[in-house]
């Protein structure tokens, strides 16, 4: 499985888990449109530390790398 | 029983195509502005410069970050700033002609944040720009010790609190400059202005979050205008019937002693004390157990519907100026729990601890123990972000009290600030329980009741009244269950 197909599986069972069946596009707002909130990042943030190894405390943390997918593929592969 | 519950108040005018392809045409503009600009003048005495505003932006999109700016000067000036109106008196009596201290003091505090800014941005080495957020609050609390120490009639003492109230006042949008920095949406640092206090509203929280967070927000197009002040009006004609309603229980709980005419013309009332009463009961009046439970009650859900309708009419404005923000309450009785009841109550300050605290423990420490690094962030945010958010926020109490027993004077709220990130740790821990797996009755009815229930009684100890003590505050509770202890 690549980067993305990973991350896009773990994003749909995270809006499962806030009671949103939709399946999201590359450039749909996560955050900013209500979908997700930020607990919902820090659990993206935990699944990026984990799976891909990646320290935010170094880099800065700005939550808006985390309102859609390809952001946070732009977090994951720079 | 589906219809029943897709029923709406208010329907869902923003996704009814016709009205948002008419909302874009002149007469549907024209249309919007004039029921917002009606409804807001039920509101606001401001409502003719504001609709003047949001005029401006809805036929200049194009120029909506300059306008911004302007509009939020301009109500910067017209404002009435309560922090700094005692030290202004002091100055003109001193010197009656000099009209231009507001703008002087307010241009002295952004001068010096533009100054911090750019050391930031441009010696990302150097100590002070590793970690801004953090010394810029060092400072300013340094400064704020200093300030108590001077004689309080010098000049030098009116002009450095007066510096400290609008610095003060700033301080929550200058660290969303300083959090957005690397950000590619963030515009240049002069037209941020405009995102300080913007003229829409709101309190030393910015509303909603900072400058790259509004200009993604932004409406790119006419549709996505039309929709935003279609989502606005709604908003606004929410506000209004949760004001009446406001107003209507207040009738009915407390009564209108201090008003020459009863709420539409009714007479009856339950006459509850207010909650002020019962907690400063003195030796010679007691009230029963269940008039203390009423009081507290009515007062939770009093101050609920006017936070509502508060943080309601400021988004509707921000959604008329083509910014299509979430709301800041949103349905808080439907919380399934308690970290949920605290990010739908006041959404926009939740993000703020969370973007200025929650984030920056969470990223640094405990990262190989899960439970406590969750536990030691909501800590951060909930509890100490919470409470020196509040304590910062009262400069005229620092000023008058001194830096130290203004402090002291603060433990109950430091107390409110442990109970709640300690029942939001181990709410985030351990009720991960999904709500679509809940039963109807448990998710409609138990857990909401529960949450809010835990959320009211917790009221007790955010009370605004420094005066009184942790044990003042513990004897109310016990009357509750009627104990009482002298």
């Amino acid at each position: 499985m690549d980067n993305k197909t990973k991350l896009k599986a773990f994003l749909q069972e995270l809006l499962t888990d806030y009671g949103k069946e939709t399946d999201i596009g590359d450039d749909d707002l996560l955050v900013t449109s209500g979908l997700l909130d930020s607990l919902a990042v820090l659990r993206m943030v935990v699944f990026l530390e984990e799976e891909f190894g990646l320290d935010l405390a170094e880099r800065g943390f700005d939550q808006n790398d985390f309102d859609s997918l390809s952001n946070i593929m732009r977090l994951v592969s720079p | 029983m589906a219809r029943l519950a897709d029923f709406t108040l208010i329907p869902p005018f923003d996704t009814y195509p016709k009205l948002v392809a008419f909302s874009q045409q002149l007469p549907g503009k024209v249309l919007l502005l004039a029921l917002f600009s009606a409804g807001l003048s039920f509101r606001t005495d401001s409502w003719l410069h504001l609709t003047a505003f949001m005029t401006a932006m809805t036929f200049l999109p194009q120029f909506r970050p300059v306008l911004l700016t302007i509009a939020t000067f301009v109500s910067l000036y017209l404002a009435s700033w309560p922090n700094v109106e005692i030290p202004w008196s002091i100055h003109q009596q001193q010197h009656p002609t000099f009209y231009f201290f507001k703008p002087l003091i307010l241009a002295a505090v952004l001068v010096f944040f533009a100054a911090y800014y750019t050391a930031v941005r441009q010696n990302k080495e150097r100590w002070y720009a590793k970690r801004p957020i953090r010394n810029l609050l060092v400072f300013y609390i340094l400064l704020l010790v200093a300030a108590t120490g001077l004689p309080s009639s010098s000049p030098q003492h009116v002009y450095l609190w007066t510096f400290l109230a609008v610095l003060g006042k700033h301080l929550w949008f200058f660290n969303y400059t300083l959090l957005d920095r690397h950000n590619r949406e963030t515009p240049q640092l002069a037209l941020q202005a405009g995102y300080y206090f913007p003229f829409w509203g709101g309190s030393a929280t910015p509303f909603p979050k900072g400058a790259a967070y509004l200009r993604k927000i932004a409406a790119k197009n006419p549709e996505q205008l039309a929709i935003s002040q279609l989502k606005g009006v709604k908003l606004l004609y929410w506000a209004l019937l949760l004001a009446l309603l406001e107003k209507l229980l207040n009738q009915i709980l407390y009564g209108n002693a201090n008003a020459t005419h009863a709420f539409a013309e009714i007479a009856f009332s339950l006459d509850i004390p207010s909650f002020h009463a019962v907690l400063h009961e003195g030796a010679g009046h007691t009230y029963p157990w269940h008039m203390n439970w009423l009081a507290l009650i009515a007062n939770f859900f009093s101050r609920l519907l006017w936070f509502s309708v508060w943080g309601h009419v400021i988004i509707a404005c921000c959604r008329m100026a083509g910014y299509n923000a979430l709301r800041n309450t949103y349905k808080p009785l439907q919380s399934v729990s308690i970290a949920d009841f605290w990010n739908r109550f006041y959404y926009y300050f939740k993000e703020l601890l969370v973007d200025n605290f929650f984030y920056p423990a969470f990223l640094r420490y405990f990262k190989k123990w899960p439970r406590i690094r969750l536990f030691f962030a909501t800590f951060a945010a909930a509890g100490f972000g919470n409470v020196l958010y509040h304590f910062l926020r009262e400069t005229g109490s620092i000023a008058d009290k001194g830096f130290w027993p203004a402090l002291w004077s603060f433990r109950v709220y430091m107390f409110y600030g442990i109970v709640l990130s300690t029942a939001i740790s181990i709410s985030q821990l351990y009720e991960k329980k999904r709500p679509t797996e809940m039963s109807w009755l448990r998710k409609n009815f138990v857990t909401p009741v529960f949450v809010v229930g835990f959320y009211c009684i917790l009221s007790i100890f955010d009370s605004s009244d420094r005066n009184l003590t942790l044990g003042d505050h513990f004897i109310f509770l016990l009357k509750l269950f009627n104990i009482h202890v002298s």
